[in-house]
């Protein structure tokens, strides 16, 4: 059932391809990791929440904060990690077999005393093979992306306030990080802390008191989604014309919140638009400075709350699960070797390598194609029966779904696909 | 018991095309020629005895093992030159060599490297650069080098340049000398008359006729050209009983069939004229099975 020299001689001809696509893989999850930064792109969701709050907003809700599993489920094994490696599996599934039918060449294999079954099976092996260790590499060169650019793959990462603080005065980090008020109660600590994540010392001061209660959901959301979306439209108002005074985008100010906070024109501006004091409140108040300092007041405290929360999710962002991460790869292998199963079968079943590749090529793209469209809404959803993709989910797995199952199932079409292949080159005519 | 036979081999592509009805033996230490035009069928028949096409109806058997079901056991028996000349994906003539070598578990390359000194191969080669005529002694060498009982060989010559191609039919009969089994394609007659032992005609996938190359050369009825050095004696001589198949005035010739029994009576008839001179003409190949052709035609109309 295998040959030793004929997967050396397929291995020779065929690992450069490999080595590209590898090499590709990898070079992207490197630059997706190391560019990943919580703030920022939990910044970029919250942007897009308030100001397309129905179409995208929804979207995003359901992911919650952005983690890095979150993020890389979502673009590395949600896209990339499929369409390369099936890009890669496709070319080199044809090149094994048709390919060498359709110009004469596996008339040589096949002039000696080897099996045409150990012919196709040890071919198999090697595809196989190759997408293991495509994944193998891949998640070997994203642990130890993430450990070198995050530091949190072995041992247990703190947060840049944690380690700035514990370092300048002496302190153990685990101790610091179990027991916050450490820092709270020692007003140096506070500075070096705010210091350490950029933020005022106010701002750090709020998120310690809220991470020492525990209270990690800094969006009290006891409003409807009517007084939210209300909410939301008034504070975009309000950083518009901040906007508007500091000569800047709303884009970029919505990510640097501060810089209103410090300017007391911009957040005069900024106040007056968004009008967030209920007008009961201001009736309350004797003279219009009063009523302005009460504006201020909401606003600070608004941009302060939006100020922590982007804290909470910088410490939520650097949450890593291996396991996690692991589970993803093993998914996409499963996905990857089910997919490869099937180009491998047409290679075996077609003499032509134009229709091995049409149909070999032609199904995997349906089926990505099927999963894309399966997403656009309600009358595209039953697309998804018709594509084996679906069965691996990348956010069921960073979010707690079930998975096993879909695994189980594409493991069993990969290995039943081999195995046809295999008997339908056995059995057929060869116009060799 | 041949040692390949072939019984009622069929294999209908449907429209007239395929091979109907193929009977074939072939002895262990026979040449055989397989003659036919192209698109006859004898690449179907080769694809058979290689066990890469089931057969529809009979079967081929080499050596008492079926084509089919034991086509690998085969093949340790037999060393095979493609139709088609297409190689693996190797950089060199020499690792395309030492690619093949490892796959037919051949380990001593000094065959090889006799064969390739034979036809003046150049194997450091890249295969892609390969001309036509190399790549075909580079299959040549493939075939050979394991030193295998049988040979099948589809049209081996293909591309070779008539300096070489005589050069293979010298290594073709050395082959033939250590007693090998050759079943060769082709579809040049002189080729077949200068190796083998026997030959077999397939017009449109059918069996056509089974001949021994000694027989047709050794054919009773001969050909001679005579050229009379008078206009009378030509006259005189055409208006005899022989059987004339051309008769050309102008230069007082005359092409006439005699048989072998009869040779006696025309030479004392002969005795009798002024000739310039008398030559035999060779019978090939090429005319027999044109002759029985001809003559199966006139038959059926």
């Amino acid at each position: 059932m295998f040959n030793k020299t004929i997967f050396k001689q397929t291995f020779k001809s065929n690992y450069k391809l490999w080595l590209i696509f590898t090499a590709t893989l990898c070079a992207m999850l490197i630059l997706i990791i190391s560019r990943f930064d919580p703030i920022k792109i939990n910044s970029m969701v919250d942007m897009f929440m308030s100001a397309f709050g129905d179409v995208i907003g929804d979207a995003l809700s359901g992911i919650g904060i952005i983690s890095l599993n979150n993020m890389l489920s979502g673009t590395f094994y949600g896209m990339l990690a499929i369409v390369l490696p099936v890009i890669f599996v496709v070319l080199t599934a044809n090149g094994l077999i048709a390919t060498q039918v359709d110009k004469g060449s596996m008339a040589y294999t096949l002039s000696t005393p080897i099996k045409r079954r150990t012919v196709a099976a040890t071919k198999g092996t090697y595809l196989i093979t190759a997408v293991l260790c495509m994944f193998l590499v891949v998640s070997l060169v994203g642990l130890a992306t993430v450990q070198v650019t995050q530091g949190n793959v072995f041992g247990t990462a703190y947060t840049a306030d944690v380690k700035d603080v514990s370092k300048e005065f002496g302190w153990d980090k685990a101790t610091v990080a179990n027991d916050l008020t450490i820092i709270l109660e020692n007003s140096a600590a506070v500075t070096k802390g705010a210091e350490a994540r950029k933020i005022d010392e106010d701002v750090y001061r709020l998120y310690l008191q809220q991470k020492i209660e525990n209270n990690t959901s800094t969006n009290q959301n006891t409003m409807t989604p009517e007084e939210m979306m209300e909410f939301q439209q008034k504070f975009l108002a309000g950083i518009t014309a901040a906007a508007e005074v500091l000569d800047t985008n709303v884009a970029g100010l919505t990510a640097n919140l501060a810089k209103i906070k410090n300017n007391a024109l911009a957040l005069e501006a900024a106040a007056i638009a968004a009008n967030l004091v209920p007008k009961e409140t201001l009736a309350l108040a004797p003279n219009e400075e009063v009523a302005l300092e009460m504006q201020k007041t909401a606003f600070v405290g608004v941009i302060n709350a939006q100020l922590v929360s982007k804290q909470f999710m910088l410490d939520e962002g650097l949450n890593f699960s291996v396991q996690d991460y692991l589970t993803l790869n093993l998914g996409a292998v499963l996905l990857i070797f089910a997919t490869s199963g099937i180009a491998f079968f047409c290679s075996c079943l077609f003499n032509s390598a134009n229709n091995s590749l049409a149909l070999g090529a032609g199904i995997p793209v349906a089926f990505y194609l099927f999963q894309m469209m399966s997403g656009f809404g309600e009358g595209l959803e039953f697309l998804k029966y018709f594509s084996m993709n679906t069965l691996y989910d990348p956010r069921a797995i960073v979010s707690g779904g079930t998975f096993w199952l879909q695994f189980i199932v594409l493991g069993i079409i990969g290995v039943v696909l081999y195995i046809l292949a295999v008997k339908v080159f056995k059995e057929k005519d060869l116009p060799l | 018991m041949p040692l390949i036979e072939i019984k009622n081999l069929t294999k209908d592509y449907g429209d007239g095309r395929g091979i109907f009805d193929v009977n074939l033996e072939i002895e262990k230490g026979e040449v055989f020629g397989f003659v036919g035009t192209n698109g006859a069928g004898k690449t179907t028949t080769i694809r058979h005895l290689m066990g890469f096409l089931k057969p529809q109806r009979g079967s081929a058997v080499i050596n008492g093992l079926d084509c089919w079901k034991d086509s690998a056991e085969i093949k340790k028996l037999v060393g095979y030159i493609p139709g088609e000349i297409a190689f693996p994906d190797a950089p060199t003539g020499t690792d395309f060599l030492k690619w093949q070598a490892d796959l037919l578990e051949v380990k001593d390359m000094s065959y090889a490297d006799h064969i390739t000194e034979r036809l003046q191969l150049d194997l450091t080669a890249k295969l892609s650069r390969m001309s036509k005529g190399m790549k075909q002694k580079t299959a040549v060498v493939a075939a050979f080098m394991g030193d295998r009982e049988i040979l099948i060989l589809d049209e081996p010559t293909t591309g070779l340049d008539p300096l070489m191609r005589v050069r293979f039919i010298d290594i073709l009969n050395e082959e033939k000398k250590k007693g090998k089994t050759i079943f060769m394609s082709t579809h040049v007659f002189d080729e077949v008359e200068d190796t083998c032992d026997k030959v077999a005609l397939i017009k449109d996938g059918k069996i056509f006729d089974v001949k021994s190359t000694k027989e047709i050369r050794h054919n009773e009825n001969k050909t001679y050209k005579i050229e009379f050095i008078s206009k009378q004696d030509y006259k005189q001589f055409t208006a005899l009983d022989f059987s004339f198949e051309e008769k050309k005035e102008k230069q007082n010739q005359v092409i006439v069939n005699v048989c072998d029994t009869d040779i006696n009576t025309f030479l004392s008839v002969l005795k009798g004229y002024k000739i310039k001179f008398i030559t035999e003409i060779k019978y090939t190949l090429e005319k027999y099975f044109n002759s029985v052709y001809k003559e199966r035609q006139n038959n059926v109309q």
